[in-house]
């Protein structure tokens, strides 16, 4: 291991059990972003879909796809996880990016999400709202094929209702990884010199 | 109403009859920034994904979500129950590749005396085989409770 990324991974692990506070998903569950997600992979789920077909069902009325879940979490990506230049609507005073919430130190910028294994516990419905709180579980270097010391940081988020019942727990990997360029500087003075 | 499978009906070892493919055409790409909301650079931008150090752009996780959730969530019928799901992204999937979907019953159990059903799921493509390997459990309903 380099010395570098040695001395930001000790900052790094101070974060494992960090938790943040519970932040709200920026919009309800909606019939459209469900449209839209199922429009993707040709999914005609009825119990998605058709109002009418879910209500004679024991769901009672459309039902939100589970792993769209982590997607009515979302407040807004921030600029370290979307790149640079991504307009989202701007935030409320006092409000926070999702990516704010738990960054540790890293040596690189570059992110690729591994995902993880996810538990559902309740249904989510049309109009419910979703929040969620995070934890840093795990902080640990590994190689990938095109970093030697990639950071992996493993999480755990609870997913819960407007009645803060827990819907949905996912245990996610994070991969942080340097880009070619970062990889050839050695020296945190020539890090800070590379344009995110 | 859709057929339901029961739990009693299921036997390890069984295909899930639901997989299918999807060919990652343009269009394809595009619905998959506006179902995933995931508006990352490198999904999209080949120039900022090669900067990054990636090949080619590449699919996001929420697509993966979606493509293998779908192959169960579809057999499972409106009774069962999605208890857990997990997935690997091993391999990157590109534009122009086909992705299939695919999944068998690894396991069937009663706990807490409900039918319980392990299946593998995975996506493929025509390049390199399995790249997203996964595994779901499924709660299904029994015909004799």
């Amino acid at each position: 291991m380099s010395q570098y990324c040695e001395k930001i991974l000790a900052e790094s692990r101070t974060w494992i059990g960090r938790e943040t506070k519970l932040i709200w998903g920026r919009y309800p569950v909606e019939r459209e972003p469900i449209r839209r997600w199922c429009h993707m992979v040709r999914c005609e789920n009825p119990l998605y879909l058709d109002e009418e077909y879910a209500k004679k069902t024991t769901r009672g009325g459309i039902i939100c796809p589970p792993l769209m879940i982590p997607i009515f979490g979302l407040r807004r990506y921030g600029p370290s996880s979307s790149g640079p230049e991504i307009d989202w609507p701007p935030l409320k005073e006092g409000e926070e990016d999702d990516s704010a919430m738990l960054v540790p130190p890293t040596a690189g910028k570059s992110v690729v999400n591994l995902g993880g294994p996810i538990e559902f516990v309740k249904i989510v419905r049309l109009g419910d709202r979703i929040g969620k709180k995070e934890k840093v579980v795990d902080i640990y270097l590994k190689q990938i094929r095109f970093d030697p010391e990639a950071f992996w940081i493993v999480s755990e988020t609870t997913y819960l209702n407007q009645h803060l019942e827990p819907v949905a727990i996912l245990h996610n990997t994070l991969v942080k990884h340097r880009s070619p360029e970062e990889i050839k500087a050695t020296t945190p003075e020539q890090l800070t010199q590379i344009q995110p | 109403m859709r057929q339901q499978v029961y739990f009693e009906d299921v036997r390890e070892g069984d295909d899930l009859p639901t997989g299918y493919s999807l060919h990652l055409d343009a269009l394809r790409w595009h619905l998959q920034t506006s179902g995933t909301q995931d508006y990352h650079r490198q999904h999209h931008d080949l120039e900022f994904a090669r900067k990054q150090g990636q090949p080619n752009v590449f699919i996001n996780t929420g697509f993966y979500h979606a493509a293998l959730s779908r192959v169960v969530t579809d057999w499972m019928g409106d009774e069962g129950w999605l208890q857990k799901f997990n997935m690997q992204m091993r391999k990157m999937n590109f534009p122009g590749d086909t992705l299939t979907v695919k999944g068998k019953v690894t396991k069937k159990y009663v706990k807490d005396g409900k039918g319980h059903v392990d299946c593998e799921i995975w996506a493929e493509n025509q390049r390199e085989g399995i790249t997203t390997p996964g595994s779901a459990t499924v709660v299904l309903p029994m015909r004799t409770p």
